[in-house]
């Protein structure tokens, strides 16, 4: 069993922000099949099986916690109040692709791009343009999934280490328009497998019982205007454009493999 | 607190660490341990970890949640683990030792092999799987062991190997090599398993070249996995019941 078991009812979604974001839709009894998005199996239980859609974002924590060992952030824990002191993003846009990009864009050949620089930009900027480009990937997942799923996201359930993050969750709410939903506890990933290893002994009696366990904490709501989420968003996606296919690039004008 | 009283364990094995987490009852968290596990990146695109590092890193974890509860290891029901899906281990079957590093999800040594299929073995993938075929999952990884560790493919061949993401590896190891398992949500990663028959597809390990002898048992997420070991108990001086 995975990290599925908070959205319990078909058309529910979840986040889990960890070394990257897991972007997960409960589809039901069936799988379901998407062009730029996973089908997978969120769990099986008295020979049910549950699928999920997923949009899996690969490096997404792991950038910050790269950005502290480059010594660009100099305390993870205060990364979110470095980035709130800023008002905006300057212009600059972090598209940590290190290892290519997952869902929804699958280009294996797309590397880290940070875009945007001046002599002013500090480090402000990039931990907020860090912050930033995890709400961005894991939006790129949920627009996805809106069009292929023909429906509206009402609600987004977050887990995982980056879910503490007020200003994550904050721009998340902002830049997806959705109700964001931190659950009490911060470990909701290791309540649900404890719950599947305590049913199978009796220890608890039905799935009904852990959705009673599960509950929220804090929601965030959407706060900016449409037309600057739009603007937002149209620049996040021109600096998505100017990372993609660069290793492509290089090979191209001759680079070898030994040197990428 | 009552000594007869018992708790479930969670082992949350991650990408970046490997904790462990005990509940009560009422789904409160009472115990909780947490070791990080260090990356390895021999050349750009590639990451590993070391299995056994990671193994040692969920014991620990265990031992500190357990003392951080004030519980006793026989207070355990039953233990579920959670992990961090498609990263691919081999290891020696008879010693449960690790052939080579763990090759990590993130790791894109094997794109090429994903950029060499064609078209109709691209569609076969998506529809079996569910997935978009991708280095991101095990079965490229396997292939790649398989093809660069000498010896490595006559050994899977001879029985001797055994493949397992990380949830399968802490199975093996805690029941002292007596199951070999993982659950369908797991399997769905591998890039091997039909979703839509729910069982390993001989097409895609044809496609692969991976034997079939070396894959896990396909569970389902909440059952009866076994029991903890012998071998478990000497680590951690009691001896209970394990599954996930």
């Amino acid at each position: 069993m995975d990290k599925h078991l908070n959205i319990f009812q078909p058309g529910m979604v979840k986040n889990t922000y960890g070394t990257g974001n897991f972007i997960l839709m409960n589809t039901g009894k069936k799988p379901y099949l998407s062009k730029n998005l996973l089908t997978t199996i969120a769990w099986s239980i008295n020979g049910e099986t549950t699928y999920a859609l997923e949009g899996s974002v690969f490096i997404t924590g792991a950038a910050v916690k790269w950005m502290e060992s480059m010594q660009i952030i100099n305390d993870i824990d205060n990364i979110g109040s470095l980035a709130l002191s800023i008002e905006c993003n300057e212009g600059v846009y972090f598209v940590p692709a290190f290892v290519g990009l997952g869902a929804p864009y699958w280009d294996p050949y797309a590397r880290g791009t940070i875009i945007g620089i001046t002599q002013k930009s500090g480090k402000e900027v990039f931990a907020r343009a860090a912050l930033e480009s995890i709400g961005y990937l894991s939006q790129d997942v949920l627009d996805e999934m809106k069009k292929d799923f023909k429906t509206e996201i009402n609600e987004i359930r977050v887990d995982g280490g980056g879910s503490q993050n007020r200003f994550l969750m904050q721009f998340q709410a902002d830049i997806s328009g959705n109700k964001v939903t931190i659950p009490t506890i911060s470990d909701t990933t290791a309540l649900g497998v404890a719950f599947l290893a305590g049913l199978s002994v009796g220890f608890w009696e039905d799935q009904r019982q852990l959705e009673s366990i599960w509950s929220s904490d804090k929601s965030f709501h959407p706060s900016i205007t449409d037309k600057k989420r739009k603007i937002n968003y149209e620049g996040w996606k021109k600096a998505v454009a100017r990372s993609k296919g660069w290793v492509k690039e290089l090979k191209d004008v001759g680079f070898v493999e030994d040197e990428l | 607190m009552k000594k007869d009283e018992k708790y479930i364990m969670a082992l949350d094995e991650g990408t970046s660490s490997a904790k462990t987490c005990i509940f009560n009852h009422l789904g409160q968290m009472i115990g909780k341990g947490q070791i990080d596990l260090n990356q390895y990146y021999p050349k750009p695109g590639w990451v590993e970890q070391d299995p056994e590092e990671i193994l040692n890193a969920q014991k620990k974890s265990i031992n500190i949640a357990l003392d951080n509860a004030g519980i006793a290891y026989p207070q355990i029901a039953s233990i579920g683990i959670t992990n961090q899906r498609e990263t691919t281990v081999l290891w020696d079957k008879k010693t449960g030792k690790s052939i080579y590093n763990a090759i990590v999800w993130q790791d894109r040594r094997t794109s090429s092999t994903i950029d060499d299929l064609n078209e109709d073995n691209k569609n076969m993938i998506k529809e079996k799987t569910g997935l978009i075929p991708d280095a991101y999952f095990s079965a490229s990884k396997i292939k790649w062991l398989l093809d660069n560790i000498s010896n490595l493919r006559k050994k899977a061949e001879n029985n001797e190997v055994l493949f397992g993401t990380i949830d399968s590896f802490l199975i093996y190891q805690l029941t002292g090599g007596v199951i070999h398992a993982t659950d369908c949500s797991n399997a769905s990663r591998t890039m091997l398993y039909n979703i839509n028959n729910l069982e390993w597809d001989d097409e895609l390990l044809e496609l692969f070249k991976i034997p079939k002898n070396i894959l896990p048992t396909v569970m389902e997420s909440s059952e009866l996995y076994g029991q903890t070991s012998k071998h478990f108990s000497t680590w951690n001086g009691q001896k209970y019941i394990w599954h996930r």
